[in-house]
Parts: C-alpha cells; structure tokens; sequence
C-alpha cells in the first residue's frame, strides 16, 4: 500500500497536460494542417487549371494554323500550282474511263454511262 | 504509467504545434514571397478582374467532298506602344527606324506617331501574326506591349469574296454571309472575375466566377469550291481574252435552286478589304442589274405557248431583218423572212419574238414575267439583292412590250434571269436559289438550320417547259446562235443575249453586255448557268463572248459531277441487271 503512494506521488512530478485539453489542440493541429493541405490542395489544382488553360490557348492556336494549312493545301488553285511545279497534266476523267464497282446488296437504281464498252 | 503518458501526450502536442506553426509560416512564405503579396498595401492593390473570354466567330465551309474553310478566325497581336519612355531616353527617331523596318510601315508616320506629347498610347501596328510579335519583342524596345487580337481571315484570299463577304474591325459581319448571318456566326461572350496578386497575375486558386463563352456556329455553304474554281478561272479568262469591264456567272442546280458557284469580276481579298473599292466589292450576280436582251425571249415564248397563243410549229413574217412598230425601227442582227417559232428562238429574232409579245397582249406579258420572277428579288440569303426593273403595264408606251420582249425596257439581276430559265428547266417549277445548306452548333453539332428547296410557283405547265425546252436545244445546234456552248460529252440547251447600254439616256453602240444562259443535259436537265460579261471587246456578242465562257465551265463540270447524258444512259438495277 505504502510502496504504491510513494510510486503515485513520484508520477506527478512530470509535465502535466490534462489529457481534454491535449485532444482538443490535437484536433486543433489536425484541423490547422487539413486547412493547410486543402490549401495546397487548391493551389495545385488552381495551377493545373491555369496550365490547362494555356495549354488549350496554345493547342487552339496550333489547330487554327494546322487548319489554315489544310485548307490552302485544298484549294483547287493551289492544287493546280501543286500539279504545275510537278509537270503533271490532269484532268476530271470522262464516264468511259471510270470502272465502277456496285454491292449488289444495296437496292437503288444506277445511272451509268459506257457499260456496255467495259462489260465486253 | 501516468508520467510516461504525460511526456508522450507533451511530446506529442509540441509536434503538432511545431508542424502547424511551420505549415502557416510555409503558407505566409508562400503568399508573400512567391505570391509577392507583401502587405496591406499590396493586398489592398490586388483586386479582382473580369477578363473578358472572347466566343470565337463561327467557320464558313463549303460543301463540296472536302468540306473545305473558306473563312476562320485566327488569333492575333497588335503591338501597341507607350511613347512617353521613348521620349524621355531620345529614342525616338531610332525606335520608329527599327519598327519601320521590322513592319513594312512608314517611318515618318511613326515617328510623329511616337513624338506626340503627353501621348500614352499608340498602335504601331495591329493584327500581326504571333511570330512577328514575338520578333519585335525580342528587340526590347522601351514602352512596347502587346495585345491580344482576333482577325477574320480567309484562307484561299479572294476566293468567293463577294459571298463570303467580310467582317469589320469590330467583328461584325459587313457584306456577304458574313452579313447575313452575323448573329448566328458571332458567339456570346463569357466572363472571369478573377483576383490578382500584386503583380497582376492571376491568383491560381481565387477565380470568383467563371462563365464560359459559347463560338458562333459553323455555316456550310452550297457552293462547291471546285466548281467555284472552275467559274472563277473561266470569268479570268474572259476578262483577260475580251477585254472586259466586269464579268459575273451563277451555277445552280435545277431541281433544287442551290447555288454551286457564284462569282463575280473584278474581286478582293477579304482579308484586305480596307483597300478595295465599291466596284470590286459590288456581287454583280445580284447586285447589278442590265437589260438581258436576248436571253429573255424563252420567257416570252413560254408564256405565250402557255397562253395558247402560239405553238412551236406557228409562224411569223420577220420582215428581212427591218420593222416599223409604233414608229420605231426594230432590227434583227441577220434579216431573216418567214420563220417558225423554233426557229425564230433558234435564230434569235427580235421582229419574231417582239410579235409573239403583241401576240400575247401586254397585261399577260406583265403576269407572267412578275410569275417568274422579274421585278421582284428571289430571296436568296445573301444581303444585297436587286430587284430589277419591270414597271406595271398601264405605264409602258405603245412600243414597250415589243421590247421587253427582247429584253430592253426591263432590267434583271444574273440570279434572277438564271431562276427564270431554271423554272423552265424544271418542269415550270420556280425554285428559291438558297447558298446555306446547314448552319450546325460549334461542338456537338447539333442542327440550327438547313437549307431546303422550296417552290416558289407554277408560271408555266411542265408540257411548255418540256416545248421551250426543246427550242432552246437548238439553239446549241448548227445554225444557232449558241453553237460555242455546245459540249461534246453532253447536250446543252441555252440562249444568248447581247445588250445594247443605255449611255446618257441612248443605246449605245460600242458598250454592249454578252450573256448565255443554258442547262444541261437538255433532255434531264441537272446544271442550270448564266454567264455575262461586260462591255467586251472587240468581240461583243452572247454567242461570240458568253457561250464559249459557259463551255469553258461546263465541260469539266460535267465531268466532276458524273453527269450523264441520257441519250446514253444506261439503268441498272441489282436484281435485273443491267436495262437501256
């Protein structure tokens, strides 16, 4: 009995934190450090929004030019100096000099013209 | 026990402290040393922003298999300037030097531009490309900056101009399409109110309110920019070859009356519409009106046979090329005597023709030219269209309808004579030319708009359309005046016209207009055109100027278009093979 006060007097000497006011600046902390976290949180998702952003900008910018590319590379005027720089002479080709292939599988009515010379 | 828990729990909360003391001391370093929020002050300094998000205009594409843009918006910069640092260091005759030669600009202008007093801003120039802004910026030039900016540009320059039309620096639409569909190609703006930092850089995670910009929506036009090419190279040549003032041509298809191409001579860049003049800007195949002349006798003609006054076979005295009505001379360009009525089309006879109109009286002249379509405008969605002259009949003098009928006295724009001739083409059907085939949502492409044929009326009976029909094939044939529209791949029906200018109040006799009008194949009919070319010389006449143009055009696009002629067309069906 003695031997336990004695043990119990000596325990007190230590810091004393009451173990209700230790949880709530635990919660305090934690709560200090999720808002913190959230805010780094935020702040990374801002910058990964922002450089999303420019990334867009700088891909519209690319499609507008890739699209302003391709739209010259289309035109029959550049088609025809295209041909010209290659000395190559061309031509819409006539009926007879296109073969037509039909799937029988399909139920319309063709119109055809010179048939007849390519079924000889 | 309860000393070893006392440490732990003490050990514990200092950790915990310390971490949440460091986190908000890394938290503050953040904001005021990277943020540079420094204080008070700064912070007082940062605010919040709306930035305006620009919705992008809307694309114009035409319809052909490669759905080609015709006209887009790109970004630009303009390179704006504070002149007040180059003042203070002296450096304005050599900034306006560097600028001038970096920009192709004047540099006198500049260096007034520079030197005005109190000045804060200026443009040096505006709607440079993105390399070349970032050229300038590299020459670090005091009181240089850039701003964003967005231009209107049209990929192929002058193609198709007068109906794509241009935008303004403003961004509005200002002729053309462009015009006419201003509100659906413009987007709605949106809005971003951010906060800044003391630099006035954004705040990454501070956006207040974000409402997205929705682009204006893409329209596909009608036309196909192959057969454009081939009307815009032919109308060149033409001008070129006759020496002309003006030339226009319309391709349309006839059961539907969408337009394939419309072009008009001389043009402009829409991208440099600034320097263009009223005249190159004018749509000439609806915006300028001329007297037909000859094309518009299968009109008359067709109304008359639809009356029952005449048939093809009935005959009229052409009087060898001279007559006297109400005392006026009327001429034929060769005398001729007695001919038919297919002959007199065939031939182009003004005596002939002029007594068919009295033959059919003036009220009905009137009725049946306002059922096709003259004197009024035929609604095609393109802003600018004339309406023509036809004045009502209780107003024309004695010698009127004999001239009307040759086409004096009247006037039409290209379209409408076109849409006339497409009527007879067509069964007697007038369809309402349209060019805007489908206006979709930017995106999802969901449909605004699609443009459909649409019948206007009936001014003639399909048994004399298939009668003028006819006539007008052979007027392609030997002995025609239209022989150089004639095709060898084919059949071509059409007339020529050759309009004598009112100068000063007369005809003139050296300013004519040379017209063809004319479809095919003449039998199912599927392409209807006109072309018309202004004041040629030395060569002046339709059959001589217009038709060999019309051919130029025709021939390959029958080719292009797989258009058969049905005297050789062949019909297959899968199940029964193949059938004549």
């Amino acid at each position: 009995m003695n031997r336990t006060r004695r043990r119990a007097v000596k325990t007190r000497r230590g810091p004393m934190v009451p173990i209700p006011f230790t949880v709530f600046i635990a919660l305090v902390a934690t709560g200090a450090l999720f808002y913190l976290w959230l805010c780094g949180k935020c702040d990374q998702l801002g910058r990964m929004l922002q450089e999303a952003e420019q990334e867009q900008v700088v891909l519209q910018r690319r499609f507008q030019h890739e699209s302003l590319k391709w739209a010259n590379l289309r035109a029959p005027e550049n088609i025809s100096v295209s041909l010209d720089r290659h000395d190559l002479t061309m031509g819409w080709p006539t009926r007879e000099q296109i073969v037509r292939l039909y799937d029988v599988n399909v139920e319309h009515t063709y119109s055809v013209v010179g048939l007849r010379s390519n079924m000889r | 026990m309860r000393e070893r828990g006392g440490t732990w729990r003490f050990r514990l909360v200092g950790l915990l402290m310390t971490a949440a003391v460091t986190g908000l001391l890394f938290r503050l370093y953040m904001l005021h040393v990277v943020a540079g929020v420094a204080g008070p002050a700064d912070l007082a300094r940062g605010r919040s922003y709306a930035r305006d998000l620009r919705g992008n205009r809307g694309r114009i594409l035409e319809s052909g298999p490669f759905r080609n843009t015709l006209a887009l918006n790109v970004d630009r910069k303009d390179i704006c300037i504070d002149p007040r640092p180059l003042q203070k260091q002296d450096l304005v005759s050599r900034a306006a030097r560097v600028l001038a030669e970096e920009l192709d600009l004047d540099v006198d202008a500049l260096a007034v531009r520079f030197s005005r007093p109190g000045s804060q801003f200026a443009y040096v120039k505006r709607f440079v490309s993105l390399e070349e802004a970032e050229r300038i910026t590299q020459l670090d030039l005091p009181g240089i900056f850039l701003r964003d900016s967005v231009v209107r540009h049209y990929p192929l320059g002058s193609f198709l101009c007068h109906v794509l039309g241009f935008v303004n620096w403003q961004g509005v639409g200002s002729s053309g399409i462009e015009q006419r569909l201003n509100s659906l190609l413009t987007g709605t703006s949106g809005v971003r109110l951010e906060l800044l930092d003391s630099g006035r850089r954004e705040i990454p995670d501070r956006r207040l309110r974000e409402v997205l910009p929705q682009p204006g929506a893409d329209v596909v036009l009608t036309i196909d920019q192959t057969v454009q090419n081939l009307v815009e190279q032919a109308l060149d040549d033409a001008m070129q070859e006759h020496n002309a003032r003006a030339a226009w041509a319309v391709a349309q298809r006839v059961r539907t009356g969408e337009i394939l191409a419309m072009a008009s001579r001389p043009a402009f860049d829409g991208n440099e519409f600034i320097s263009s003049s009223e005249d190159q800007r004018l749509n000439r195949a609806i915006g300028k009106v001329f007297e037909p002349g000859s094309v518009m006798k299968p009109v008359v003609i067709a109304a008359a046979i639809n009356e029952g006054r005449i048939t093809p076979a009935s005959v009229f005295d052409c009087e060898n090329g001279l007559w006297y009505h109400a005392r006026r001379p009327l001429r034929d360009y060769s005398p001729h005597g007695r001919l038919s009525v297919t002959e007199i089309m065939q031939k182009s006879s003004n005596i002939g023709t002029a007594k068919i109109a009295l033959e059919l009286g003036e009220p009905r002249l009137e009725q049946y030219l306002r059922e096709f379509g003259f004197g009024s405008r035929t609604g095609v969605d393109l802003p600018g269209e004339e309406r023509g002259i036809l004045h009502p009949h209780r107003r024309w003098s004695a010698l009127c309808s004999s001239r009307i009928a040759i086409g004096q006295g009247v006037a039409t724009t290209a379209l409408q004579m076109l849409n006339a001739i497409n009527a007879i083409a067509n069964g007697g059907y007038l369809m309402q030319p349209y060019i805007v085939r489908e206006v979709r949502r930017h995106g999802d492409g969901e449909l605004l708009y699609r443009g459909e044929p649409n019948v206007l009326r009936r001014p003639i009976t399909a048994r004399t359309a298939a009668e003028v029909m006819a006539m007008m094939h052979r007027v392609t044939e030997p002995g025609g005046t239209g022989r150089a529209a004639r095709l060898d791949s084919v059949s071509v029906a059409g007339k020529t016209g050759t309009g004598q200018k009112a100068v000063d109040g007369r005809y003139s006799d050296t300013a004519y207009t040379a017209a063809f009008v004319g479809f095919f194949p003449a039998e199912t009919p599927e392409i209807s055109m006109i072309v018309v070319v202004d004041e040629p010389k030395p060569r002046y006449t339709g059959g001589a100027v217009a038709a060999p143009v019309f051919r130029q055009i025709a021939e390959p696009l029958v080719r292009y278009l797989d258009i058969a002629d049905p005297a050789t067309r062949l019909a297959r069906t899968p199940q029964d093979g193949f059938s004549e």
